[in-house]
């Protein structure tokens, strides 16, 4: 019926059209790419590097292990996208790695701020995207192709809060509290969680402050914290804020029984330097910790490999985006051909509840998402600095055996 | 009661502070009429300085002006001749707009270079004086922020006994009032101009030396201070030294009090009232001399 020239012109049109798509459709069946949007230079540069360490590690095992079976053992490429911790560089960097490099999931941005709209372009583009950055709202736009595995904001106070409640009990109780919180959006919306959670298990919180970011001076939110004696102190603070809040607690002698951190820069290296012997007994809420692999063997072996190998431990980012690329790895295992919307629906259908599973490398009791694509399962975990080192005390299932909780904060009589 | 004390101590050495820092932006404003937007960036160059000398050769930072005040003098003197004074001898004739978005461009470069080369992240130093305080009272003074107080208090009484005992001192107070007049008395304003823009760089290195022991070093850090130190020479008076030292005891006082009846973030909506109403009341500020 058709003419041998019309077939002919039909095929180059195919092959014309193939060449402006740029497509390396040829190579499709055999390599699946994961697109990394995180800040590999730049002020938080340091963040980004251990994230590509521990998925190029991830990578090798998953490609030497032989692939993905169930694709004919395909195997994993990761293609990197530089943040620079840039929103604008994010959404730019997400857009490229889709319609460029033709990615088939995308794992990002450690920063909420640049994971917000990054993971809208995913969601346009009708790419899955696995979050790491602990932002309630990332999930809660009625998106269909952004999934978060670990805990947001909610559920890191919570987990805060409930773990001081239970220290609290051992130490001698808790019955008052004062939150300082920097005013901008993470400072505010932790600090209104937190006092939620905290009303709840029945702990007066005399005030909130959102005392201005980056001030010069906090003497007076301090004076007046003293005033009301509360047996509980928490503060959520950059990394500035958290140094000049804790030196100038000591100056004013406000020692409350308890001095609790919703994270942010009282959990830095830099922190524990600056404030040295004054960061003993701050507990903090993280998402990992390698005290982890005292209860979960797999996980200190891991942990081991990887200290070996790049010199440092896992840290609650690089385990989070290491954690994302085994719940696609996981995915793509139930997927018998490769494509955007099959991959979203077996990321959508995940049910992972196997304490050995490389997912679990963050614990949980299990790993599903509900209809926003949140996991309703994930939690985080309580640690207190000791020795300039973080000890791992909550919760109970997976708390070191042989800490020892300090209390009260600087263990001076109040 | 005590509360109301302490936050009014406790504001005054903060206020102490600020004056010091005052005092360097209010030379450059009194003198070249240019609000120096790389006060702030200055600041931070001298602080990274003091950090250093701490941290590779054990200088103690109350020291470090020994050598961070001639490093600081010698920069602000290249800055000013190289990119300020171009500028203003080409806008002789009117208000010189193009100087002050010269200053902006230096903080950012300023800022920008020093994280490149030291990163964001935040450093501190651990001195003996750097957590101590006692008490008078029931009062509870830091002692690094009182030496802050002392500082302030002997650079200003030095500028003091500089501008109104000394012939530079003269020429430097001579040529801020009116330029003009001044060149026809002899007085080279290029050279003059040079020098009091040094000489508010330098200064950056006494207030670097008594925020590192107590404070943090980061590159963003000078952006803290500098809308506050705006604030308290205008407020004291272009030009005036006891006015930039009045000023700063007054917002770092008024910060106090406002935070702890209120709260810190109020402050700034008080102060900056504060301030219009100054400007209002009387445009040359609190110690000003109005000029005809």
């Amino acid at each position: 019926m058709c003419s041998p020239r019309l077939v002919r012109r039909l095929v180059m049109l195919v092959v014309v059209l193939a060449g402006f798509a740029g497509v390396p459709s040829a190579q499709a069946a055999d390599e699946v790419r994961i697109g990394v949007v995180c800040p590999l230079t730049g002020p938080t540069a340091k963040f980004g590097q251990a994230q590509r360490n521990a998925l190029t590690m991830a990578m090798e095992d998953v490609n030497g292990a032989g692939g993905i079976k169930s694709l004919g053992g395909a195997k994993i490429k990761l293609v990197f996208g530089d943040t620079r911790g840039e929103a604008d560089i994010g959404v730019t960097e997400t857009e490229r790695l889709i319609t460029r490099e033709k990615v088939h999931a995308l794992i990002g941005a450690f920063q909420s701020g640049v994971g917000f709209p990054s993971s809208a372009v995913a969601e346009r583009h009708q790419v899955p995207w696995l979050t790491f950055g602990t932002f309630d709202k990332i999930t809660e736009r009625g998106f269909k192709y952004v999934f978060r595995a670990h805990a947001n904001d909610t559920m890191k106070a919570r987990t805060l809060i409930e773990g001081l409640v239970a220290l609290g009990s051992r130490g001698g109780g808790l019955k008052s509290a004062v939150i300082m919180a920097e005013n901008t959006e993470w400072g505010k919306s932790v600090s209104d969680k937190q006092r939620g959670f905290l009303e709840k298990a029945g702990v007066k919180v005399h005030f909130v402050e959102n005392y201005p970011f980056a001030a010069p001076d906090l003497t007076s939110l301090i004076v007046k914290a003293k005033g009301t004696n509360p047996d509980l102190i928490v503060a959520d603070s950059y990394l500035g804020d958290a140094l000049l809040i804790t030196r100038q607690m000591h100056e004013q002698e406000l020692r409350p029984a308890a001095y609790a951190a919703g994270g942010g820069g009282h959990v830095q290296p830099d922190f524990l330097k600056g404030a040295g012997k004054l960061s003993e007994g701050i507990i903090a809420a993280t998402m990992w910790d390698a005290a982890i692999g005292k209860r979960v063997p797999w996980i200190a072996k891991e942990n081991e490999r990887h200290v070996a190998r790049f010199g440092v431990p896992y840290t609650e980012d690089s385990a989070g985006f290491y954690q994302a690329f085994y719940v696609i790895v996981d995915a793509l295992e139930r997927t018998k051909t490769l494509g955007t919307k099959e991959l979203r629906d077996a990321i959508a259908a995940t049910s992972i509840t196997d304490v050995n599973h490389k997912a679990m490398l963050i614990p949980y009791k299990q790993i599903k998402f509900d209809e926003t694509g949140q996991n309703p399962f994930a939690t985080a975990l309580v640690v207190q600095t000791q020795g300039g080192k973080f000890r791992l005390l909550y919760p109970e299932s997976v708390a070191e055996p042989d800490a020892k909780l300090v209390w009260p904060y600087l263990g001076t009589p109040r | 009661m005590r509360s109301f004390w302490q936050a009014t101590v406790s504001g005054l050495l903060i206020g102490g502070i600020y004056a010091l820092i005052a005092l360097g932006l209010n030379i450059v404003f009194g003198t070249m009429r240019v609000v120096n937007f790389a006060q702030g960036a200055l600041l931070m160059a001298g602080m990274f300085m003091a950090y250093w000398l701490w941290e590779l050769g054990g200088v103690h930072p109350y020291l470090s002006p020994l050598v961070t005040v001639p490093l600081l003098f010698g920069l602000g003197y290249l800055i000013q001749r190289a990119c300020v004074s171009p500028l203003l001898a080409r806008e002789r004739a009117r208000e010189p707009m193009s100087v002050l978005l010269v200053t902006l461009g230096l903080a950012l470069v300023l800022e920008n270079a020093a994280l490149l080369f030291f990163s964001a992240d935040f450093k501190t130093v651990q001195t003996d004086v750097s957590l101590a305080t006692f008490k008078v009272g029931g009062i509870i003074v830091s002692v690094p922020r009182l030496v802050g107080m002392g500082a302030m208090i002997a650079t200003c009484l030095g500028l003091y006994l500089f501008f109104t005992r000394t012939d530079l001192g003269r020429a430097v107070r001579a040529t801020g009032q009116d330029r003009e007049v001044a060149r026809l008395m002899g007085i080279d304003d290029a050279r003059i101009y040079g020098f009091a823009y040094a000489l508010s760089a330098a200064l950056m290195g006494v207030a670097a030396a008594v925020l590192v022991p107590f404070f943090y070093v980061h590159p963003a850090l000078g952006t803290s201070f500098l809308l506050k130190v705006f604030v308290i020479v205008v407020l004291g008076g272009i030009g005036s030294m006891p006015g930039a030292a009045l000023g700063g005891l007054i917002v770092g006082v008024v910060e106090g009090i406002v935070g702890l009846y209120i709260q810190a973030s109020a402050a700034q909506i008080v102060l900056f009232a504060v301030f219009i109403g100054v400007l209002f009341l009387r445009p040359a500020g609190l110690l000003g001399v109005e000029r005809q």
